[in-house]
């Protein structure tokens, strides 16, 4: 690779510079649909950091999820419970502050774990440009049903029964999600007739 | 069941049966008092007590819901005079604790059902089908209803929006203007407010000679201008006491019926537009530019014809136009087949009329409809058949049969598409079914007329003189045009020009019935409700 | 292409240069094939209308007619309702209209070991179907910064409309990716090599059906009549872009046409053979890499053409669609989604499973030819899939028609699942 700008390196700065400010946005907009849409912008950003790490199924998970989903529904939500037009919101000094103490902990936190993980050093150049990535979502799909691709070599027999696969959490999390679907079906539920009142025609 | 107005079962009202049974009950108990106790307590007591039911029977009897209503709050009212009696009586030891125990089921037993009925009364208007809320199976009982005080209510309650629909709207027919109040997609209420199109016409009909206030008729319903003119025509031929000669007769009903059939094609092909379907306009437009076509052969006009006038027409058909008039009839009726393929018998059009704005015969009747919308409720009248002698000798010796589900079923002369199981009588579908097939009936009718028109002798029926002096008094004359029932009204001085001319329009009272069709649809269920009546705003607001 | 360029440029440069290019040449494609949509939209309409269509501009079939029209759109003005929020307002087309134009980045339009795609995400069903999702951000947030109630209706049709088609359409998808064992597109169209017989619409009874379960939702997906609610020029005016004007206003149309044309590109792809012509003419004219560069690259044109010629088609069948059929009802809309598309879609995926897994590797017209082989492979399939099992790596790529990436090898080295290897076997004895 020749001198110049390293198109990695710049765009990962583009996005997360991106991610960072339309989450600065966020915070600081006041207007719910605006903070939506700054939401929506700064997760599609993170999904661009994805891409750029050769996540192209978690980055695509990221904008589906993420970005079609919630937001969507969150903006749908918005529509219908706003009393006005246009909804500013104002936020009080308390929850700044308990705003900023948490923020601050939580960045405090992933600063640590970042830089204190020996995996996650950072690589030289030549390092990096060595390093063959594996545009696959294969691992991903068999981690789900039979077991870990990257945990094969585990040398600890108990440890590797462990970690099968991820079937168990995954349908954990997809009933829970169907609980959750019935329970918003049940809340939203039109007007019934209470069954004592089944009377004779 | 469906809590109509002019319901004459009154008996069968549960509410009514429980009335009785009170009002029997306590004569049977005063009887059995003393002289005294019956002239005071008694008296007053029966009296209350016969009150409630007779003031639902008169409820029902009434025209409207809120005659209705109100008799059935006169009626709780004389149901808590009861009870005040009642309660008297008991503290003067005049009832056994037997009759307590009876009466007291019974007026438990009324009391909720009373309230519920009155908020009832005018719901059942609303439709089934195209509520979205589900209540559950319904009964015949009427205390199913929304309001009835056991429903436990767990809807998710959202702001209600007023929302102007009109007067510039695609789909509202010209410059109707409805007034939604909708929660979400479901509208609560509907109010059309009228008169953008407003112009005087009648004003001036009392400033021109009947001939002369021809081609404001035609302004009035401008998609079937022809059907104007012959309703103004025979108004002032009914005062004037003239008959047409036969031939005139003859020619009025062709250009009549042919008017018919250009009116249907634009109401059914506007219809497509109402529900997104463009094609079927397009198609429609298409026969019926050839319809214009041949009008304009006729009297020169494509939309506003002044073409029938009074003593008959301006002047007689042209050479070879009875030709291309069966031509183009030959031409037009297998094409009719597409229509039904379109939007009559295809399944989202199906789904989007069928069943939505049920109007019952009984609703009909009383809104004043008339024409399609009346037919389609299944109420078989027809002026061309019902109507008055001078108008009903114009179509005398024609065989048609009125297009109306009678017995179960359409007219069988024809081989019309088969009514989907989803449709119910007076809902869109039938509306326009009955439209569709009028179109048919039409076609039959000019072709009777053009046969006798070329055989019968004599002329066409000139024109009666511009300033003629009209015979003091007055003549009413309703016709059927394409929309309905279309009255004209003139009343005379004694000279050439009308002291009163008015018009009584056909759409404004179709029209009438929307705010109680559309309570409880949804957005998209207006305009199929709206355009099933297929209304024409120039003859409302004249 | 980048490789290519960094023998004459740096290195840096001849990444941008060909990112340029590539983006260069989607923007065209979704312009250009808007231009065209249009034209042909109103020819279509035209001739189901009993009309002509345009027929001056340009000369001959008014072929000229969209471009005149976007001038006029130029030209007039950019209206911004007083209480819309303005912000908001002015951006929303473009989200739209970017997140159409995304969904190119991975589509491929020819495959092989060279496809011709901007960006070979490997997980490109997935991809495509994740950004579409994202056009409709820019439509409910136009409906709600508009100001004006139609609009609102408009933007909350789409935003009911939206949790009701998506469900179905991605069981939709589903099923050829779990046909050919990849969720990357250029092996799902490879995966159909061949005569017609091997496209995955002819795979089995189920995946015939589930086509037409995917092109219904897919039009519901772009908005099309009978499903195009959040416009329905009858009840909403013209829904969530009732208050737009001008070039705005032309930005949706834009990513209408443009999202039309991927759906159906993903339709070509996933279920009609993608590049693949309905014979094998590439290969009996030679055409591939074996007898050179050029002779590949011929091929690799032909295979754009047919992928994009059964895209064109089914946008033509959208449109036939649009001017045939009455629009539904929003709780219509949402019952055929998720009453009928959806168990539907799940009942053909079952289908198509219990097909894969009973007679591996079979198409359904193979099955006809030769009802002799029928009988042993379902006697047999027992054996198929153990002998599948057992099969080694090295056959394995020999056969291999679709992926000579080493990571898929590595990859299926790696598989210790039966079913996944199942999975992986039959699907290259399906490319017979």
């Amino acid at each position: 690779m020749g001198d110049g700008i390293y198109w990695p390196t710049f765009f990962f700065l583009l996005f997360s510079a991106l991610a960072c400010g339309f989450a600065l946005a966020v915070v600081f907009s006041r207007n719910v649909v605006r903070m939506a849409f700054y939401l929506v912008m700064s997760l599609a950003s993170t999904a661009g950091l994805f891409f750029l790490a050769g996540e192209d199924f978690v980055g695509a998970m990221q904008l589906m999820i993420y970005v079609g989903g919630t937001l969507v529904l969150l903006i749908f939500g918005v529509m219908l419970t706003s009393q006005k037009q246009f909804v500013e919101m104002k936020t009080p000094a308390g929850q700044w502050i308990v705003g900023l103490v948490t923020g601050c902990a939580l960045v405090a936190l992933l600063w640590m774990a970042a830089f204190e993980t020996p995996q996650w050093q950072p690589i030289s150049r030549a390092e990096a440009e060595a390093v063959a990535v594996q545009p696959t979502a294969t691992p991903i799909g068999v981690a789900l049903t039979n077991g870990r691709v990257d945990q094969l070599d585990q040398p600890d027999e108990t440890l590797r029964g462990g970690m099968s696969s991820y079937l168990l959490p995954f349908e954990i999390v997809s009933v829970h999600l169907l609980v959750v679907l019935i329970g918003a079906a049940y809340l939203a539920r039109a007007k019934r007739r209470s069954p004592s009142a089944a009377a004779p025609g | 069941m469906v809590i109509g107005v002019a319901r004459t079962d009154f008996e069968k009202l549960e509410v009514y049966q429980l009335a009785e049974r009170l009002a029997d009950l306590t004569w049977r108990i005063a009887l059995h008092w003393d002289q005294m106790a019956k002239a005071t307590l008694g008296g007053q007591l029966i009296r209350a007590a016969d009150s409630v039911g007779a003031n639902i029977a008169e409820g029902c009897g009434r025209g409207s819901y809120g005659d209705n209503r109100r008799f059935a709050k006169i009626a709780r009212g004389s149901l808590y005079e009861t009870k005040h009696w009642l309660r008297r009586a008991y503290s003067r030891d005049l009832l056994d604790a037997g009759q307590i125990e009876q009466l007291r089921s019974i007026i438990d037993e009324l009391a909720p059902r009373l309230n519920a009925y009155i908020r009832s009364i005018g719901r059942a208007a609303c439709n089934p089908k195209t509520d979205t809320t589900d209540y559950g199976p319904r009964t015949t009982h009427m205390s199913t209803l929304v309001d009835d005080p056991r429903v436990i209510e767990f809807d998710v309650r959202t702001d209600e929006m007023l929302v102007n629909m009109g007067p510039q709207h695609p789909s509202t027919h010209g410059v109707l203007r409805l007034v939604l109040r909708t929660d979400g997609e479901v509208v609560s209420e509907v109010t059309p407010h009228l008169g953008y199109l407003h112009r005087c016409a009648e004003k001036i009909g009392e400033n021109l000679t009947p001939r002369q206030w021809i081609p404001y008729t035609d302004r009035m319903d401008y998609l079937a201008g022809m059907n104007m003119n012959l309703g103004w025509s025979l108004t002032v031929e009914k005062l004037l006491k003239y008959e047409p000669p036969e031939k005139g007769r003859h020619l009025r009903v062709i250009i009549a019926e042919m008017g018919r059939i250009a009116s249907h094609l634009v109401g059914m092909g506007a219809y497509g537009l109402d529900l997104g379907s463009f094609s079927p306009f397009l198609y429609a437009f298409r026969e019926r530019e050839k319809i214009l076509d041949l009008f304009e052969e006729v009297c020169g006009a494509r939309l506003t014809y002044s073409y029938l006038t009074v003593g008959g027409a301006t002047a007689d058909l042209p050479r070879g136009w009875l030709q291309k008039c069966e031509a183009f009839l030959e031409q037009f009726e297998p094409i009719i087949a597409e229509y039904h393929a379109l939007l009559t018998t295809n399944s989202i059009f199906i789904k989007r009329t069928a069943g939505i704005g049920v109007m019952s015969p009984e609703m009909a009747i009383n809104f004043g409809t008339s024409g399609p919308v009346l037919r389609g409720s299944g109420v078989d009248h027809d002026l061309r058949r019902d109507g008055e002698e001078i108008y009903t000798a114009m179509y005398d010796g024609y065989a048609f049969e009125v297009i109306v589900e009678k017995d179960g079923h359409y007219p069988k002369d024809h081989k019309y598409p088969a009514v989907p199981h989803e449709a119910v009588l007076g809902d869109c579908w039938h509306r326009f079914y009955v439209r569709m097939l009028e179109v048919v009936q039409s076609i039959d009718l000019v072709r009777q007329a053009i046969d006798r028109y070329s055989t019968a002798e004599g002329g066409y029926g000139e024109p009666r003189k511009l300033t003629e002096k009209l015979p003091k008094g007055e003549a009413y004359l309703e016709t059927e045009s394409p929309r309905g029932q279309m009255g004209f009204y003139l009343v005379s001085d004694g000279s050439s020009i009308p002291w009163r001319a008015r018009a009584r329009s056909s759409s404004f009272c179709n029209l009438s019935v929307t705010s109680d069709l559309c309570r409880g649809c949804l957005i998209a269920d207006i305009p199929a409700i709206v355009g099933s009546l297929d209304i024409v705003m120039g003859e409302i607001d004249r | 292409m980048a490789e290519f360029l960094a023998n004459y440029l740096p290195a840096w440069l001849a990444y941008m240069v060909a990112g340029a290019i590539h983006v260069g040449l989607i923007i065209n494609l979704v312009a250009v094939g808007a231009l065209v949509f249009i034209w042909l939209e109103r020819k279509i309409s035209g001739r189901i209308q009993d009309r002509l269509g345009p027929t001056r501009v340009g000369g001959k079939f008014g072929w000229l007619q969209t471009l005149a029209d976007g001038l006029k759109l130029l030209t007039k003005e950019d209206l911004v309702p007083g209480g819309a929020d303005k912000m908001l307002f002015r951006i929303a087309p473009y989200v739209s209209f970017c997140a159409s134009i995304a969904a190119f980045l991975a589509i491929p339009f020819a495959g092989g070991d060279y496809p011709f795609i901007v960006q070979h995400v490997n997980t490109g069903v997935f991809f495509v179907l994740a950004v579409l999702g994202l056009e409709v951000f820019g439509v409910i947030l136009a409906g709600y910064a508009s100001a004006s109630k139609w609009s609102l209706f408009g933007a909350m049709r789409e935003a009911a409309q939206v949790v009701s088609y998506e469900v179905p359409l991605g069981l939709c998808a589903v099923v050829p990716v779990m046909l050919a064992g990849s969720l990357d597109l250029v092996v799902i169209g490879d995966v159909q090599q061949g005569w017609f017989t091997n496209w995955l619409i002819f795979h089995d009874p189920a995946t015939f059906l589930i086509f037409w379960v995917y092109f219904t939702c897919a039009t519901a997906s772009v908005n099309r009549a009978p499903f195009d609610l959040a416009e329905a020029e009858s009840e909403l005016v013209a829904g969530f872009h009732t208050e737009y004007s001008g070039l705005r206003w032309s930005f949706f149309f834009m990513a209408e046409y443009g999202s039309m044309f991927s759906v159906s590109l993903l339709a070509s792809i996933l279920f009609l053979g993608g590049w693949n012509g309905p014979l094998p003419i590439t290969e009996w004219l030679g055409l591939t890499a074996a007898n050179g560069d050029i002779a590949w690259y011929i091929g690799q044109v032909l295979g754009v053409i047919n992928v994009i010629g059964k895209a064109v088609a089914g946008v033509c069948v959208m449109m036939w669609i649009r001017w045939t059929l009455p629009r539904l009802r929003i709780d219509q809309v949402m019952a055929t989604c998720l009453k009928y598309c959806t168990p539907l879609a799940a009942a053909f995926f079952l289908g198509a499973v219990a097909w894969q897994w009973s007679l591996p590797g079979r198409t359904f017209f193979g099955l006809l030819e030769s009802p002799a082989e029928l009988q042993s492979v379902s006697e047999g399939w027992s054996d198929a899939t153990a002998a599948a099992t057992d099969e080694d790596e090295p056959e394995a790529s020999e056969d291999q028609t679709v992926s000579s990436e080493p990571s898929r090898k590595v990859a299926a080295a790696k598989l210790t699942g039966a079913a996944a290897l199942q999975i992986a076997s039959t699907n290259l004895q399906g490319g017979k």
